[in-house]
């Protein structure tokens, strides 16, 4: 079950929490095509499809619906344009011989696991250019994460939150365990396993699942007083947790969602 | 990552945060543990496509992990959106190269001085270079570090001092 760290009120809550849907699948960023408008189309149907597979803890507030489907729509658009500006620039770039991070290293970590035997030289030119655009992705994410709380500084748990709402990234579950690992230990969850298998479709219901279906004493729609965050104080006492609770088993036949929500594109 | 020294399990900080505000706005801001977290992202990034590229190489009886299946671990890993700009990145990389021993030994030797500017490769080959950028380095005993390549690295680059190279590079105060 999901498990996040806010600071500010229930309308961004929700959207925090159902936004994983848009990221289960990785493959639709790569097919999807770029927004040209700022306006939202509802009329994409596989962003649709992707909304509508993803069960909503309170179908009744459109409020909230409209707001999450902005958002959801806002980060998807910003990363299609970022592959795009990718492909762009690796088209156009005219020196292709200075990479921004060292080969040396590179081929250094590749090497620290003692099963590799040798390392071509163009394998260290590719990573070179594969953590380029890695960095950017997960920067770019965790900005949508600092935006969405009004704030102006990236955090660890910035990072930590958008790992944790895309499967690709499910290898980096172990590498910022911290805040979770914090959120877990203040809802009785010591010792649950970290590392989950993946599954076919929507990996995110089952990140470290608890171990009853029910927490008591955080309810939606009760959150905790907010605390202004000090900068740089990654474990502030003060900081909201919320945790909700989804079904086991994503919607069988999900529906096309139009930009009103409409009762029946509600899981 | 055992007897692996520090400062060489992660890229360059400088690096990260340089790379980090080029998808940034100005008025953003980046803590140090924001920093430091995605040091460790990349590096585990690197491992885990690494581990995936070289299973496909022991399967096929290969001993050299390639680009080729670094890209292929990449796409079975679902970092589709990936392998496509980094294949036309290959391929464009590959089209710039002249003399192809020289090309690979001129990328690697650039590594550790890490200037933004071209440059040309500052040494000559070795005794015995081998065309593939390996030789009898790969499997002698080095004592300039833990890994066989040390040698070959350092004979390329005069990458001596581990950490001093970068050092002239952190120009990107918080």
């Amino acid at each position: 079950m999901q498990v996040h760290v806010y600071n500010n009120n229930a309308k961004m809550d929700q959207n925090q929490h159902v936004q994983p849907a848009q990221e289960a699948y990785g493959e639709n960023q790569y097919q999807s095509n770029p927004v040209t408008t700022p306006t939202v189309l509802p009329t994409q149907t596989s962003d649709s499809s992707l909304s509508s597979s993803y069960p909503r803890q309170h179908p009744n507030d459109p409020q909230l619906e409209a707001m999450y489907e902005l958002r959801q729509e806002r980060l998807q658009q910003q990363l299609n344009n970022f592959w795009a500006k990718q492909c762009q620039e690796i088209q156009e770039a005219t020196d292709l011989r200075t990479h921004s991070l060292p080969l040396a290293r590179i081929k250094k970590i590749m090497k620290s696991d003692e099963d590799v035997k040798l390392v071509s030289a163009e394998a260290p030119v590719v990573f070179a250019k594969a953590c380029e655009m890695f960095i950017m992705e997960l920067t770019l994410r965790a900005w949508a994460n600092v935006e969405e709380d009004q704030r102006k500084i990236i955090k660890k748990h910035d990072i930590a939150s958008s790992i944790s709402r895309a499967d690709v990234f499910d290898f980096l579950i172990d590498t910022v365990p911290r805040p979770l690992e914090n959120i877990l230990d203040q809802q009785g969850f010591v010792g649950l396993p970290t590392s989950t298998v993946p599954t076919p479709l929507n990996d995110a219901c089952y990140h470290n699942p608890p171990p009853q279906a029910l927490v008591p004493g955080n309810p939606y729609g009760s959150p905790r007083i907010a605390v202004g965050m000090p900068i740089l104080d990654q474990n502030h006492p003060g900081l909201q947790i919320h945790h909700f609770l989804t079904p086991m088993e994503p919607t069988p036949t999900p529906t096309p969602n139009p930009q009103n929500p409409s009762p029946s594109s509600d899981c | 990552m055992a007897g692996v020294r520090e400062q060489d399990q992660y890229m360059p900080i400088a690096n990260v945060i340089r790379i980090m505000r080029r998808i940034l706005p100005a008025h953003a801001k980046i803590s140090d543990d924001a920093k430091e977290t995605i040091q460790e992202c990349v590096s585990e990034y690197i491992s885990f496509i690494t581990a995936e590229a070289n299973e496909r190489c022991q399967r096929e009886q290969r001993k050299t992990v390639t680009a080729e299946d670094v890209l292929w671990a990449m796409e079975k890993l679902g970092f589709d959106n990936y392998a496509h700009p980094l294949s036309l990145y290959l391929h464009r990389y590959r089209k710039t190269e002249g003399e192809p021993a020289s090309a690979r030994r001129a990328s690697a030797s650039a590594s550790p001085s890490m200037q933004m500017h071209p440059r040309t490769h500052p040494h000559s080959h070795p005794p015995n270079y081998s065309h593939h950028g390996f030789g009898m380095f790969d499997f002698d005993p080095s004592s300039q570090g833990f890994y066989r390549d040390d040698a070959s690295s350092s004979g390329s680059g005069g990458f001596v001092a581990s950490f001093d190279p970068y050092a002239n590079i952190k120009r990107d105060p918080l």
